[in-house]
C-alpha cells in the first residue's frame, strides 16, 4: 500500500518520494549492483545513474506494484553500460611482477570469481543472481526481461561448465 | 583430470561468495549522494528537446558521410560486447579496417580475422576462434603478428567473449603499433590442445590510411615523489582507442642501490588516476617492466572526451614489495602483540595450538600482505600450510583493518615466525597537472 502511494507521489514529480522508495531497500539494491560491479565506488555511480532514469522514467510504470522489480532492472542495464565503458583488459604477458603471488587474502573468493569470468556473459549473470543474491527465477527472469526457461537453462548450463572449468584448473582438488 | 570437480565444492565456493556479498551494506554516503544526483540533475525543458533534436540531425548529417563507407562491410561486426563504449563509436564511423579471412585447421578449428583497428598506441585485432564441436574453451590459441622484415609483435593482453553453447569465442587482442614502413602483416597462429599443435597463417594488408593518430602528445618529463621513491612521468599519448602515460620509478642508480641493498625492494604497481574535465577515466590496463635502466610503467586509460578543457593526474598510491629481516617470538599465550615488520604495524591477535598444528591470526592494515612465512621451534621446522582469509572491519577513524589466519603443520618449544616479504602500498595523494597544448 505504502508503495503505490510513494509511486503515485513519484510519478508527480516527488523527488523524495523516489528517494525514500530507494533508500529504503538500499541494501538490495547495492547488492545487486555489487554483484554485476564488484567494488563500491561503480555502484555508487550506477546507483545515481539509476535514481535519475527512476524519476524520469517513473510516469511510464503502470504497476506500482512492480516498482522494485522495474527499478532494478533500470540498474542492471546502468551496471551493464559501466562495464561496458569499463572494457576491462585481462593483462597476459605484461604483469609478470603480479602473477606468482598476488595475495594472500579471499583466495577462495578470488578462485570462484576467476572461474566465473570465463563463463559466457548471460550465464555468468544468471548464476551470480541466482546463488549470490538468492533470487528465484522469476524474478531473475523479470528483473533481465527474459524468460524463466531459458534463465533455468543458462544456470544448469553455466553450473555445468563452472565445475568443468574447475576441475580443469584444479585438478579436482580444492 | 577434467570435470571430477564435485557439486559440493562447488557450491561452497559460491556459498561463501554469497556470505561476502551478503555481509555488504550500502556505504554510509549513499544518501548523500543519491540525493545530490537526483536534485542536481537539471529537468527536461521542452527547449532543451527541440535542441536536442536538432543536433541529432547535424550529427547524421556529418556521420552520413562516414556511414557510406562503413555500409559496404567496413564495419567489425558482432563485438559489441568486447570493444566497450569508446571502440563502438569509432567503430560504428567505420574506423575500423575490416579484414574477413579465415583458416581452418585440420582439427576443424576456423579462426577469423575479423577487422582491426590501428592507431599510435595500438594494434587491436579482432578475431573469431570456432569449434562446432562445443570444446572452444580447450583450445589454446597463440597469435603473433609478424612485420616488415620479420619483425614480431606479441599481443599484449586481450579478452574475449564465449557464446552460450561454446562454440565460439571472439576475441580481442592488442599488439603494439608496427613499424610505419609495414604494408603487410601475417597474423600468425599456434594452436594447441593437448598433444595437437599446428601453425597457421592469415596475410593481410594493413591500410595506413585507416590509421587514426594522436590527439596529444605531451613529453611531461615530470617527477614526483612518493615517500622516498620517485616517480618520472615521461610522456601521455592520447589517440581515439586509448590514452597512455608512460614512465619510470626510480633512476638506474636509485634501483641498483635498492638491489645491492638488504631490503631488496621490489615496485609492484603505481596505481594513479587520469582526470579530465573533472572526471575520472576508466583504466583499461597497465603494465610494470623490469630491467636494467630501472622500472618502467605504461598505464592505459580509455579515450579523452573530445573537448578538453583540464586533465590532470592524481597519483593514488605506490605498492612496494620488501624483503623482511626480522622474526618475532611466538606462544600459545600471546594475545594482540603488536610490532612492526619495515614500519608496517602488524598485531598478532592469537596463537592456537589445534592437534599438530599451529594457527597464528594476525591482523594488519588492509593494504599489507604478509608472504612467505616461516615457522621454526627447536630443533625443527612446520611447514606452512595455508592461510584462511578473514574479514575486513573498518575502524573509526576510516582506516580498514584485515584479519588472517596462518596455519602451520606443526608445533614445538620456542616458537619463532618470520614473515619473508611484506608488499605494501605508500599513500601519495599528489596531483599533476598537464598542460593541453
Amino acid at each position: 500500500m505504502e508503495i503505490e502511494l510513494l509511486v503515485k507521489k513519484a510519478q508527480a514529480h516527488d523527488k523524495e518520494a523516489v528517494l525514500k522508495l530507494i533508500l529504503d531497500k538500499k541494501s538490495e539494491y547495492y547488492r545487486l549492483a555489487y554483484v554485476y560491479l564488484g567494488n563500491k565506488e561503480d555502484v555508487l555511480d550506477a546507483m545515481e545513474d539509476m535514481i535519475v532514469l527512476v524519476y524520469e522514467n517513473i510516469k511510464k510504470l503502470k504497476n506500482p506494484e512492480s516498482f522494485y522489480s522495474w527499478s532494478k532492472s533500470i540498474l542492471i542495464n546502468c551496471c551493464k553500460k559501466q562495464l561496458r565503458s569499463r572494457k576491462k583488459i585481462i593483462l597476459l604477458n605484461k604483469m609478470e611482477e603480479q602473477g606468482q603471488e598476488d595475495s594472500d587474502r579471499s583466495i577462495a573468493s578470488i578462485d570462484i570469481k576467476r572461474c566465473l569470468q570465463k563463463l559466457n556473459s548471460k550465464q555468468r549473470e544468471a548464476i551470480k543472481l541466482r546463488f549470490f543474491l538468492d533470487l528465484d527465477y522469476g524474478t531473475i527472469a523479470n528483473i533481465t526481461k527474459v524468460a524463466e526457461g531459458t534463465v533455468k537453462s543458462r544456470i544448469h548450463q553455466g553450473l555445468k561448465r563452472l565445475k568443468k572449468i574447475m576441475g580443469g584448473e584444479y585438478g579436482g582438488k580444492l | 583430470m577434467v570435470g571430477n570437480y564435485d557439486n559440493q565444492a562447488v557450491e561452497k565456493l559460491l556459498a561463501n561468495e554469497k556470505e561476502r556479498i551478503e555481509s555488504l551494506e550500502a556505504p554510509e554516503e549513499l544518501n548523500d549522494r543519491l540525493r545530490k544526483a537526483l536534485y542536481q540533475k537539471k529537468s527536461k525543458k521542452k527547449i532543451s528537446q527541440s535542441l536536442i533534436a536538432a543536433g541529432l540531425v547535424a550529427f547524421l548529417l556529418i556521420t552520413s558521410h562516414y556511414n557510406v563507407i562503413a555500409y559496404y562491410g567496413k564495419k567489425i561486426m558482432g563485438y559489441d560486447v568486447i570493444m566497450g563504449d569508446t571502440l563502438q563509436k569509432l567503430n560504428e564511423v567505420g574506423r575500423g579496417q575490416e579484414i574477413g579471412k579465415s583458416y581452418r585447421f585440420k582439427n576443424g578449428v576456423e579462426v577469423t580475422l575479423d577487422g582491426i583497428m590501428l592507431d599510435s598506441n595500438n594494434l587491436l585485432a579482432f578475431y573469431t576462434i570456432r569449434d562446432e564441436k562445443g570444446e572452444v574453451e580447450e583450445k589454446n590459441l597463440q597469435i603473433t603478428l609478424i612485420g616488415f622484415s620479420g619483425k614480431r609483435y606479441y599481443m599484449e593482453s586481450g579478452r574475449g567473449e564465449i557464446n552460450e553453447n561454446t562454440t565460439e569465442v571472439k576475441w580481442l587482442g592488442e599488439f603494439q603499433t608496427p613499424n610505419f614502413l609495414t604494408k603487410t602483416l601475417k597474423f600468425q597462429m599456434t594452436l594447441m590442445e593437448g598433444k595437437f599443435r599446428e601453425e597457421g597463417e592469415i596475410k593481410f594488408p594493413l591500410d595506413w590510411n585507416k590509421a587514426m593518430g594522436y590527439s596529444l602528445k605531451n613529453k611531461l618529463n615530470q617527477e614526483i615523489d612518493i615517500s622516498g621513491n620517485t616517480v618520472y612521468l615521461k610522456e601521455l599519448i592520447a589517440t581515439p582507442t586509448s590514452t597512455v602515460i608512460k614512465g619510470k620509478i626510480d633512476t638506474a642508480l636509485e634501483y641498483i642501490f635498492n638491489r645491492l641493498s638488504d631490503n631488496k625492494l621490489f615496485i609492484r604497481g603505481v596505481e594513479m588516476d587520469l582526470i579530465a574535465n573533472g572526471k575520472k577515466i576508466p583504466l583499461l590496463g597497465g603494465s610494470l617492466s623490469t630491467n636494467v635502466e630501472g622500472i618502467t610503467f605504461e598505464q592505459e586509460y580509455d579515450a579523452l572526451p573530445s573537448e578538453l578543457q583540464d586533465l590532470k593526474i592524481q597519483f593514488n598510491k605506490l605498492t612496494v614489495r620488501e624483503r623482511v629481516k626480522s622474526s618475532v617470538n611466538i606462544s600459545p599465550d600471546i594475545k594482540d602483540h603488536e610490532f612492526t615488520i619495515n614500519d608496517q604495524k602488524v598485531c598478532i591477535k592469537k596463537v592456537e595450538v589445534r592437534g599438530t598444528n599451529t594457527h597464528i591470526t594476525m591482523e594488519t592494515e588492509d593494504h599489507v600482505g604478509l608472504y612467505k612465512p616461516l615457522l621454526t621451534y627447536e630443533g625443527g621446522t612446520a611447514p606452512f600450510e595455508k592461510v584462511v582469509p578473514g574479514k575486513e572491519i573498518k575502524k573509526t577513524d576510516g582506516t580498514i583493518m584485515y584479519k588472517r589466519e596462518f596455519i602451520f603443520q606443526g608445533t614445538g618449544e620456542n616458537m619463532k615466525l618470520q614473515i619473508g616479504e611484506i608488499i605494501y602500498s605508500k599513500i601519495a595523494n599528489k596531483a599533476m597537472q598537464i598542460p593541453l597544448q
